[in-house]
């Protein structure tokens, strides 16, 4: 800039001519303008650091609470959940051992240890249904045989529960009785099925393991429900309503005869 | 002294809030620790037989045992303190299929079964008494 006095070229901080020595107003209103803008640019630089100390603590505590309900929804899908992924390690592990495991059922169905079999399946939780249509699947051929599994342990379950209490009269025992002879319906129906099914037909063992049950079947309506020896060897034969009917009559002619 | 800093309200309920959720958390954890724990061994403990074995719910037992609708209980968990209750079930289930095997007239079956109960006579000690009551049961002498 020029000096207003003398015309010499000055400095725009220069507070004093260095030509003619008078004093240069517009840079002394200059240097206080710039002091006073620093000092606003200081006072806004506090203003943000405060205001951003002061949100640091509320942020960090949002944070824990977020993390916290977190926890709580991590520890519902865990508790909900477990049962689940446990049940699908095992079905997984079912398929790894497959080989080995299905030596041991065609074991039991040889033996006709129906029981084992069951127990077997269910401790390493198998399940004969695999992907829909996944014609490798290695427990699938065990389908037919478990469905009429199945079936039977249904009415054994049932007798097993009737039996100990057909005397007290606080047990409804004609409901179990009725449900007997569903179960025992639901037997054949399975059997039925098992003898003809063209998608999961039975081997020549299962089939033999399935006719066993069936056998079973007849003597335990026999030996614990009242059923002749004559009745029962016909009533595959029957319809769902005369077995129905024959199951329910011959339990009140043994309760009767009791 | 520094003078102390007053705390915002907002920021003292989020304190509260932080430190109740903690406990619950703490708590809830705790308790599924715990439970998972703990069906594992009530299950494989005699306490959790006892009752049924005095109620005589047989049916309980062999379900838990033999019949095993769902998780049969593995044969290395039966333990010596719980192996009478085992062998009750089992009585329980053999005396009824040893009705069946008779209505067909397996001789072999029948024989297998009656060395099975034997066993398990054996195996009951103490409650040894429960067979006969399970003989009177299926109506056998």
């Amino acid at each position: 800039m020029k000096c207003p006095n003398c015309g010499a070229n000055i400095g725009i901080r220069d507070e004093f001519c260095a030509w003619c020595g008078k004093p240069n107003d517009r840079a002394s209103r200059h240097v206080q303008i710039l002091k006073k803008y620093r000092e606003k640019t200081d006072e806004t630089k506090a203003d943000i650091e405060t205001q951003t100390l002061k949100r640091v603590p509320l942020f960090i505590r949002l944070l824990v609470i977020a993390l916290l309900l977190a926890g709580f929804v991590i520890l519902i899908i865990v508790v909900e959940h477990s049962w689940d992924w446990e049940n699908q390690r095992e079905q997984e592990q079912a398929l790894r051992r497959a080989p080995e495991y299905t030596v041991v059922l065609d074991q039991y169905i040889r033996d006709r240890d129906h029981l084992a079999f069951r127990r077997f399946m269910n401790r390493h939780s198998i399940s004969v249904y695999g992907h829909y249509g996944d014609d490798s699947y290695p427990y699938r051929k065990y389908r037919g045989y478990e469905r009429v599994n199945d079936g039977f342990f249904l009415i054994v379950a049932d007798v097993l529960y009737l039996y100990p209490y057909r005397s007290d009269s606080y047990q409804d025992e004609d409901n179990y009785v009725t449900r007997i002879a569903d179960n025992v319906n639901s037997f054949y129906s399975a059997y039925e099925r098992g003898l003809s099914d063209e998608d999961d037909p039975l081997s020549p063992e299962a089939r033999a393991a399935a006719e066993d049950l069936e056998a079973q079947t007849r003597a335990l309506l026999v030996a614990y429900l009242g059923v002749s020896e004559q009745d029962a060897a016909g009533i595959r034969t029957l319809t769902e309503a005369q077995r129905k009917l024959l199951i329910e009559s011959a339990w009140s002619a043994r309760k009767g005869g009791a | 002294m520094k003078p102390k800093k007053k705390r915002h309200p907002l920021l003292f309920i989020l304190d509260i809030v932080i430190a109740v959720l903690t406990v619950i958390l703490a708590i809830s954890i705790t308790g599924v620790i715990i439970s998972s724990r703990e069906s594992d061994a009530y299950r494989y403990s005699p306490n959790n037989y006892t009752y049924t074995v005095q109620s005589g719910d047989y049916r309980a037992l062999a379900q838990d045992f033999v019949l095993a609708a769902y998780r049969p209980i593995p044969e290395e968990k039966i333990t010596t303190e719980i192996r009478p209750y085992a062998a009750i079930a089992d009585y329980y289930v053999s005396s009824f299929y040893l009705g069946i095997y008779r209505a067909m007239g397996d001789g072999e079956r029948t024989q297998a079964t009656e060395e099975r109960l034997a066993q398990d006579r054996e195996d009951m000690a103490f409650y040894l008494p429960e067979a006969d009551k399970i003989d009177k049961i299926f109506d056998r002498e």
